[in-house]
């Protein structure tokens, strides 16, 4: 079954008076349960993309069936919630906030969905970060970071992970950690992830590869043997 | 969620407690006035009437020579509750005057402190104000008209709420001018006055007609109730006005903090969007802090109004006398003093949110796309701009790319500049009215009153007066409320009013033909004859009609020719006094009239020095918070100008050039505002017997500007110690990481 199904998605920004078109028609259909990666350039329209599935953006033409609801004439409010209940987001910057402890951070996130501190502190274990829940986002180093952001994202159960250029800003240890947590939620929960990245050794862990060039897809491919996270270098 | 949130505010909250601190001494300030002045006028109202009412006093006293006859006629006629004869006496002795008042059964019920009334004609009570004024208490002897007088008893009496002698000398000395309550015997004589209790079937001019008395007093219009009501209404204006000004700076300080803070956790606020956190969390987060301290601030502030209220009751007292007024809470006060405070600090803090609300999470996770540059005025004046240095440069671009910030920082600085002089403005108008009415007014040393004696009658007391003009003071009835009128000699220069036109109409004061709409040329009528307005003046004290005695007999001969009173003046004071006190004559000197405006005055400084008080902490806490606030928006910018090379002294040189900028804009916008705000409030404050000459000293402006300068400095000082201490490194990263 599809998770999404995209037709004729366009996305347009108006940049002072000239328009940049970052998104051109897209028409993609996204499995559920996989683990797909979204592969570009800088400003290739990944990130963009990313942004109208999670109902973060709006498109300024084209439909996108999260199932065979069209998430796309959701009000703001009913995205709000879409989002909360089925959307799990890693960022390049972690984007933790600065005034809650790790387990706050993902607490913030497992009280939206109505669900208790236990499974904040289950999602934090299974990134390897037990012994860190009360320590500030400031006083983590950036793989420690990113991990909570990954348990933040797992700790509702979404229905979909979407991660845009988590290693982005890791050295290649780290990177490899953070790739091994995904790998591992994925394994574990068979939730789907999308993951944007600019590294095509990073793509080679995934089982679709979606290549967008210049806001359309250049390319998408099945990748039938996914290499193991410690496999990658770059 | 809730618990996150609420530890989430709480955080922010310890992260901004420079900024709340401010913002909690603002609503210290604001409330703490507001509930002060409201429960001042709310208990002296309360207390007031009860005070009235337990003692009966009159509803109308009527003056006049009076018999047994005419009272028990009075007390039969339809709407008399009860009626009482009395004799008022004022006794000179030696530099006092002791106005002695025959004591009336069920009416004007003396208030007894301490001791009993009188039972014999050798006793008396006297005001305890006198008695403390004057050094006399209970078993003091006091000889008057060659009886003595023991003192029995300690009192008030509602008549004398405000200690009035009588409309020429409104506030008298308590230890030159006191009232003594003695027998009906000790006053062998006639009644010169009835004091009446009515109900409303009362026809109070067909009484007056009925027993013949020549003047009638509502006691509405007595004068003491006169300025008493007025003190009230002023307190209740600046309760109503100063407030509200408090209002709009503690509005514009959330906005601006909060717009700050919004800017500042842009990225967060986008990361909690993509999270699923509703718009309602998010107002929660930002907006409950803002809401706990407007609470705790305005609780603060009714705490803190429980100590200001008893000592300007304390103070007040003093002026008025109203026994056993003393604090009160007024519950509702406190809970609208709150929920006020709240909903200004939710809807200025609302405003603020409304523009990151709407956006979508992924454009608040981008950062703010950065305004455009635009070539500033200067730059096209090449000679000017190419003689700046980049520093100076720098500040004037940045000034006008960052308006809002700019104009925010202006706002604070006008706001405590405006207030400031606005304040000490105030009080420059008190000392401008008392100078206009002596120096450019009155241009008499004394006054003498006495009994009505024919025009061509010489008084006796205009002997040993160098120059004096004769003239009748009368009260006359100017639309169904009572006014002073001085018929006057033609030649008339007591006081400075264009004397040629006496002889044309009645001269008004400003006040009257602004209240009245009138005009020169207009007509007016005055105890129901029409005479024609033939000047108007400036007059700022116990305001007064002028016409002649020539004018008069044209229009009337209801007025017969005689005069009550001679304005003189007299090169030896000090003789001239000496002479009317020995031959017991009612006068009162310029410098009286100066003493008993001060003494006017005394409850309104009390309020001016609690205003000037509370502006001086409300202006500082503004530019406080506005500086802070400056400070943090700018940290980036300087953290970066640091990455480029500049030094400490290059990036405070930058930030002082800016605030100069704006002190340049500000004081001047703040003097402005100022006499704004002085013009817009004269008239709450302005009645028939007082009008204040709205007026900023430049000794004040001086002032404010210096104030304003000086907070700013201190304001460059944590400036330039934060640059100092600003971790480049680290600063650039957290800014990047959000």
């Amino acid at each position: 079954m599809n998770l999404f199904s995209i037709k004729d998605l366009t996305k347009e920004y108006g940049v002072g008076g000239a328009k940049v078109t970052a998104l051109n028609k897209i028409n993609l259909s996204i499995p559920e349960g996989k683990f797909v990666v979204i592969l570009g350039a800088s400003g290739s329209g990944k990130s963009t993309l990313i942004n109208m599935l999670g109902c973060m953006d709006t498109p300024t033409s084209g439909a996108i069936n999260f199932y065979k609801t069209d998430i796309t004439t959701f009000s703001k409010h009913k995205m709000t919630h879409f989002r909360g209940e089925n959307i799990g987001f890693v960022f390049q910057s972690y984007n933790l906030l600065p005034d809650l402890t790790a387990l706050e951070n993902v607490e913030f996130s497992t009280e939206l969905a109505g669900l208790s501190r236990k499974d904040a502190e289950n999602a934090l274990s299974l990134v390897g970060l037990s012994e860190r829940v009360n320590h500030y986002p400031a006083e983590l180093s950036g793989g420690e970071q990113q991990r909570v952001s990954i348990a933040r994202a797992i700790a509702k159960n979404p229905k979909v992970l979407l991660c845009d250029e988590p290693t982005g800003a890791l050295d290649f240890n780290t990177g490899i950690m953070v790739l091994e947590a995904l790998k591992q939620i994925h394994k574990e929960k068979k939730s789907s992830i999308l993951f944007i990245t600019h590294n095509q050794e990073i793509a080679k862990i995934a089982d679709i590869v979606i290549t967008l060039r210049s806001g359309e897809v250049q390319s998408i491919s099945k990748n039938s043997a996914p290499i193991s996270p410690t496999e990658v270098i770059w | 969620m809730v618990k996150t949130c609420i530890k989430m505010t709480m955080r922010k909250m310890r992260l901004n407690i420079p900024q709340l601190l401010g913002l909690v001494l603002l609503l210290v300030v604001g409330v703490c006035f507001y509930i002060t002045l409201f429960t001042i006028v709310q208990r002296f109202e309360e207390t007031a009437e009860q005070y009235i009412s337990d003692h009966a006093y009159a509803d109308v006293t009527f003056y006049g020579v009076f018999d047994s006859e005419s009272i028990r006629l009075l007390t039969e006629t339809d709407g008399v509750l009860l009626a009482r004869g009395r004799t008022v006496r004022d006794i000179r002795k030696d530099e006092r005057i002791f106005r002695a008042v025959s004591l009336t059964d069920g009416i004007n019920i003396p208030h007894i402190y301490e001791g009993r009334l009188p039972e014999n004609q050798s006793e008396c009570i006297l005001l305890k104000r006198n008695a403390d004024a004057m050094g006399f208490g209970i078993g003091s002897q006091i000889t008057l008209g060659g009886m003595d007088l023991t003192v029995t008893g300690l009192a008030a009496n509602p008549e004398y709420i405000y200690m009035v002698q009588n409309e020429r000398n409104m506030m008298a000395q308590q230890n030159r001018f006191g009232v003594i309550y003695v027998v009906e015997e000790f006053l062998a004589s006639g009644f010169n006055e009835v004091v009446v209790l009515t109900n409303d079937n009362a026809n109070i001019n067909e009484l007056s007609e009925a027993i013949g008395a020549f003047r009638t007093i509502r006691q509405k219009d007595q004068i003491n109730h006169i300025l008493y009501r007025n003190d009230l209404s002023e307190l209740g204006s600046f309760a109503m006005i100063f407030p509200l000004i408090f209002a709009v700076l503690i509005a514009v300080v959330i906005y601006v903090m909060l717009s700050r803070n919004i800017q500042k956790d842009r990225k967060q606020i986008g990361v909690m969007k993509a999270m699923g956190a509703s718009d309602k969390k998010i107002v929660f987060i930002y907006l409950s802090q803002f809401c706990i301290t407007a609470a705790l601030g305005a609780l603060l502030g009714c705490f803190t109004a429980m100590i200001t209220t008893n000592s300007i009751i304390s103070i007040m007292s003093s002026m008025f006398v109203v026994p056993e007024l003393n604090f009160a809470l007024y519950p509702f006060l406190w809970t609208a003093a709150i929920i006020i405070s709240v909903l200004l600090c939710t809807v200025s803090g609302l405003i603020a949110l409304v523009r990151i609300l709407p956006l979508m999470p992924a454009q608040a996770l981008r950062p703010r796309t950065p305004k455009g540059g635009r070539r500033i005025f200067l730059e096209r004046i090449g000679f000017i701009w190419k003689r700046l240095s980049f520093n100076s440069r720098y500040a004037l671009k940045n000034s006008l790319r960052n308006k809002s910030r700019f104009f925010a920082v202006v706002l604070g600085m006008v706001g405590s500049c405006s207030l400031l002089a606005f304040s000490l403005g105030f009080h420059n108008s008190i000392t401008e009215t008392q100078n206009r009415f002596f120096n450019d007014f009155a241009n008499y040393d004394v006054i003498v009153s006495f009994n009505p004696i024919p025009l061509t009658q010489q008084h006796s007391a205009s002997e040993q007066i160098d120059e004096s003009s004769k003239a009748l003071v009368l009260h006359v009835e100017i639309r169904e409320e009572n006014y002073i009128l001085a018929i006057t000699e033609s030649d008339f220069d007591m006081v400075h009013i264009p004397t040629a036109e006496l002889q044309n109409g009645v001269i008004i004061p400003e006040y009257f033909s602004q209240m009245w709409n009138v005009q020169v040329g207009d007509s007016l009528e005055i105890n129901g004859y029409k005479a024609t307005i033939s000047a108007i003046t400036p007059q700022h004290l116990g305001l007064t009609l002028h016409t002649s005695f020539d004018y008069i007999n044209k229009l009337t001969d209801d007025i017969p020719p005689l005069y009550n009173t001679i304005y003189g003046r007299s090169a030896n004071m000090t003789k001239l006094t000496g002479f009317l006190t020995e031959n017991n004559f009612d006068f009162t000197t310029i410098d009286d009239d100066k003493t008993s405006f001060d003494s006017i005055m005394e409850s309104m400084e009390v309020l001016i020095w609690f205003m000037i008080g509370c502006s001086i902490i409300l202006g500082f806490t503004v530019l406080y918070a506005v500086g802070f606030i400056n400070l943090s928006a700018r940290e980036y910018e300087y953290m970066f100008m640091g990455v480029m090379g500049y030094s400490h002294k290059s990036i405070l040189l930058t930030h002082i050039k800016e605030t100069i900028l704006q002190l340049v804009i500000a004081i001047p916008a703040g003097f402005f505002v100022g006499v704004l705000l002085l013009e817009a409030i004269k008239g709450e404050f302005s009645s028939g017997n007082f009008v204040i000459a709205a007026r900023i000293y430049p000794f004040s402006h001086v002032i404010s500007a210096l104030a304003v300068i000086g907070v700013t400095a201190v304001m460059a000082m944590v400036t330039s110690r934060h640059i100092d201490r600003l971790d480049i490194v680290e600063g650039l990263k957290a800014q990047d990481d959000g």
